[in-house]
């Protein structure tokens, strides 16, 4: 039986396809947005068609952009010689947070995760190289999660990279900032004492 | 409140939502378990890599309706030797997997749960004969699943083979060259390789590191194994796929 008229039982539906939106949500979305103004609404149907229409992945690291190549490709004031290697787009956003790392991305758009069966093929590995291949690059960063198919993907790249004499680099890990001591676990720990410094 | 304990093997993991995850866990008295580990992906966890795959770990549940919730969790050993090495975690990986499959929601089985503990710590100390002790862990595992495969006999006649044999994925054993019509989908056997089978089966997995065996029998041996195994639990596993296709050194 439907309670709604059409649009609006379809607005519904759409909704309650994304992530984390369940039907009150969707619901609740719904009437907010027949409430508002039309300029408003038209305003988020814009939104998400130029996305879809103009977001493409950068030619040479992968991000999302939308141009040919990304800003942090396009930037002739970043480092030139080093590139910090990431699982996903959205990892780009934390670490220039930091401010630390000025040099250039390669987003891997993934993981290699023995147990699914995901292996290099599947990554943009072979692309990596290829850029390794044609730029003078110093060294890679290597900023994949600290989870098992990080660390699985960190050690192919290490293994596959070294060789061609550029510097490998894994970023620390550790315990975090304002965390309490004792509630650390022994590996993370573990880690946080391998890796100390002099003060 | 129905708040229960266990000690187990974590299996392997799923994402959920924004920050949660699905862990999938072979407990030494519950059988496996799934449970939902909230915040796990947040930086500051309470949970850090106690919840990572290959970690043998004590923990608390709660009992939900569908899947339990993990509200504590303490490393008895986290083998963080495996994550340590490229070979460690992709065999390692394929032992998770089949672990997985054969493993059953509710139903206990300590032998598979210390087969597995066992395996995973020879494979976290060792640098060399991966694939060999993957074979053994698969012969190992079917063996006390029931599956143990006949091998000094003939299946059918129970006669002793002669030099010519096939092993019988079916019938569970090495057939003679007469009663091998009975299943056309046999593979041809050397018996060099149904010597080391059985040496595989009887040997502790902490003595198959030192072993030292031909690499074509190994090779032999391998696929042997794997469409044993791929035959009983009825499906490929994707991670021997992997291993198959990216070997490099």
């Amino acid at each position: 039986m439907a309670y709604y008229a059409g649009p609006v039982a379809m607005l519904i539906d759409e909704f309650a396809k994304l992530p984390g939106i369940g039907p009150k949500t969707a619901q609740r979305l719904t009437f907010h947005i027949l409430k508002s103004s039309p300029t408003e609404a038209r305003k988020l149907a814009r939104a998400i068609d130029e996305v879809k229409d103009k977001i493409s992945f950068c030619e040479e690291c992968f991000n999302v952009t939308d141009q040919v190549r990304c800003e942090f490709c396009r930037d002739a004031n970043r480092d030139q010689e080093a590139i910090c290697v990431i699982e996903e787009p959205r990892d780009i956003v934390a670490l220039e947070k930091t401010g630390e790392f000025r040099g250039l991305y390669h987003v891997l758009q993934g993981a290699i995760s023995p147990i699914d069966g995901i292996g290099p093929d599947d990554i943009r590995v072979r692309e990596l190289l290829k850029r390794l291949g044609e730029k003078e690059i110093k060294e890679v960063v290597i900023a994949t999660n600290p989870n098992i198919e990080g660390e699985a993907t960190a050690m192919y790249l290490a293994r596959l990279i070294k060789p061609l004499g550029i510097t490998v680099t894994r970023i620390a890990s550790g315990l975090p900032v304002g965390g309490d001591l004792e509630y650390a676990d022994e590996v993370t720990l573990g880690r946080a004492l391998e890796g100390r410094r002099e003060m | 409140m129905s708040l229960y304990k266990t000690r187990g093997i974590v299996l392997r993991t799923h994402k959920l939502g924004e920050a949660d995850r699905i862990v999938t866990i072979l407990t030494a008295n519950h059988g496996k378990v799934r449970a939902v580990a909230k915040g796990v992906r947040k930086t500051k966890s309470k949970f850090g890599s106690r919840l990572e795959p290959f970690t043998n770990v004590d923990l608390v549940l709660y009992k939900g309706r569908n899947l339990d919730i993990v509200t504590q969790a303490e490393i008895i050993d986290s083998l963080s030797e495996i994550r340590d090495n490229f070979d460690r975690i992709t065999y390692g990986s394929a032992m998770l997997d089949l672990a997985n499959k054969v493993s059953v929601e509710g139903e206990r089985d300590v032998s598979l749960y210390n087969l597995l503990l066992r395996a995973l710590d020879v494979i976290s100390k060792t640098r060399k004969n991966f694939r060999l002790l993957l074979i053994a862990f698969d012969i190992k595992l079917m063996a006390i699943s029931g599956y143990m495969p006949k091998l000094e006999r003939c299946v059918i006649c129970e006669k002793k083979t002669g030099a010519k044999m096939r092993f019988s994925f079916e019938w569970g054993g090495v057939m003679c060259e007469e009663c091998s019509i009975a299943d056309r989908n046999s593979a041809a056997v050397s018996s060099a390789t149904i010597e080391t089978f059985t040496r595989l089966m009887r040997l502790p997995l902490s003595d198959i590191v030192a072993l030292d065996v031909i690499a074509r029998l190994e090779d032999d041996l391998y696929l042997i194994v794997r469409d044993y195994v791929n035959y009983y639990i009825e499906s490929k596993l994707k991670s021997r796929d992997y291993l198959g296709q990216f070997t490099y050194n």
